[in-house]
């Protein structure tokens, strides 16, 4: 061959540019992550999982739930609310700053606790919270994440590298057939997690998730029946006499479910959190369709 | 193909040939810039492959101005938390105590929350020995070395402002000073044992 040192160095050239673009570059930009601190706290962020939860992560990989179920909030802006806390003893100085913010749309309207502003970023607000502070009213910056993702109540910001640093593998997952569960332990108690695996028609009636029977175990009562045994619908219930009660398989499965969470204020994925969570509605959509 | 066609083509058209041409160069340097341009705009939107930007946030910059804005922690705050750490060996840095060592919580006391701070200063200067009562439950014969020697006024006034305003533990005592301290160590300078819980009871709480 005529070019044979030409082919080898355009071939070598071609395969060290992609393996340098796609592993040595992810390589340096992430390859030394490790726990970090999230805005305010003091406890390193992601915690490990417990075991039950790893082996759940298991479960969850040979069921195959990363078929339908994607792991990755996503986010298209962010903006900083100005909440005002506490009005203090000068409400018509308060009342005139607010009417000044709202180009005079909100003037003569009586203050209100609550949000009064919507501000492009954290500088932007600052001065906003020190001119209220000024007049003997209390005022906080509040950085929201919007998104369609987080407008279906999947999350509160989106999903970065670091959330996912114990996941070994990381199951993304490409396809939402059902809900994104990257924050999914942040929502539904257990029970109701175990009753949507024996049946999801059990708790979201128009669901199309399989049901997963087989990680329980339907078998006759003994004596005053097993305290874990599954409180399902007239509709669903075994047999008389019956019961059925989850497996291990299944209760490493709602470990791993609970264990998913991404609320921690990030560095990099900034956002305010709610001091008091919120309690959760059993009701959520089971499909993309954004919630009501 | 019929003939009639044929001989159309023959008279309209040459012969297409295969011939080698060089490609241009300006066709090169074209593409160069054009790729160079992508990757540019795409490294800058980015944030040059910082691991801190992710898309919506174009640069770091950007990213930090969405920082919630740092709390007004006093300094002595600050200060008593980075010494908190001595205590935390044995009180936990969550502030529950560890029932190993017969250490008491701090989070939630009524001995760290009292209206002053006479009888910690107490503590933190001589120690204590068990028994105590904290929080209605009885903690045994657990002893505290006392830290007279080891911390100046100032430093053992930061780390009891820190435990009694901790914001982990959703306190919101009142400061304590140095001079509160200065005027408790002249006060108890001959003083060469631990406190006991019988003994602090008898001082003040304010």
């Amino acid at each position: 061959m005529k070019s044979t040192s030409t082919v080898f160095l355009a071939a070598f050239a071609a395969a060290s540019l992609s393996w340098a673009g796609f592993v040595l570059a992810p390589q340096i930009q992430l390859g030394n992550l490790a726990q970090a601190k999230p805005t305010g706290s003091d406890n390193l962020y992601p915690s490990a999982r417990p075991g039950v939860a790893v082996q759940g992560a298991e479960v969850y990989r040979s069921l195959g739930c990363v078929y339908c179920h994607s792991q990755q909030v996503r986010q298209e802006a962010t903006h900083v609310d100005v909440i005002l806390n506490e009005i203090g003893t000068n409400r018509t100085k308060v009342e005139a700053i607010i009417a000044d913010l709202s180009h005079g749309s909100q003037k003569g309207k009586a203050a209100q606790i609550g949000k009064i502003a919507e501000v492009a970023d954290v500088p932007a607000g600052e001065p906003l919270v020190a001119r209220l502070r000024e007049v003997g009213a209390k005022a906080d910056l509040k950085v929201v994440a919007t998104g369609p993702d987080i407008s279906r109540g999947w999350g509160i910001r989106q999903s970065v590298a670091q959330d996912y640093l114990f996941d070994r593998p990381v199951q993304l997952g490409a396809r939402r057939n059902g809900p994104d569960l990257a924050n999914v332990g942040a929502g539904k108690p257990i029970e109701w997690q175990l009753l949507h695996l024996y049946q999801p028609k059990t708790v979201v009636t128009d669901s199309t998730m399989p049901p997963y029977p087989f990680l329980f175990e339907t078998r006759k009562i003994v004596g005053a029946g097993s305290a874990d045994a599954l409180k399902l619908p007239k509709a669903f219930e075994p047999e008389a006499g019956y019961e059925v009660v989850p497996t291990e398989a299944a209760r490493a499965l709602v470990a791993y479910l609970h264990s998913l969470r991404v609320d921690a204020p990030l560095y990099e994925a900034p956002v305010t959190v709610a001091q008091v969570v919120a309690p959760i509605s059993t009701n959520s959509p089971a499909t993309n369709a954004p919630a009501k | 193909m019929s003939d009639e066609s044929k001989k159309v083509q023959g008279a309209s058209e040459a012969e297409p040939t295969a011939a080698f041409s060089t490609t241009p160069m300006w066709l090169v340097g074209l593409l160069f810039v054009l790729f160079f341009g992508a990757a540019w705009g795409f490294d800058h939107r980015g944030g040059w492959f910082s691991k801190k930007v992710y898309p919506p946030y174009p640069s770091e910059d950007v990213v930090a101005r969405f920082q919630p804005p740092a709390e007004d922690l006093p300094p002595e705050y600050v200060r008593g938390k980075k010494l908190y750490e001595v205590c935390a060996a044995c009180h936990q840095a969550n502030g529950l105590g560890s029932a190993s060592v017969g250490a008491p919580p701090l989070a939630d006391s009524e001995w760290v929350l009292a209206p002053g701070p006479n009888r910690i200063i107490r503590i933190a200067l001589d120690g204590l020995s068990g028994p105590l009562k904290v929080k209605g439950q009885q903690y045994g014969s657990g002893v505290m070395t006392g830290f007279r020697p080891a911390l100046n006024d100032q430093q053992v006034a930061d780390v009891l402002t820190y435990i009694r305003m901790s914001r982990e533990w959703k306190h919101n005592a009142s400061k304590v000073t140095a001079e509160q301290v200065k005027a408790v160590r002249d006060a108890t300078a001959d003083r060469s044992s631990n406190w006991t819980e019988a003994e602090l009871l008898k001082v003040p709480e304010n």
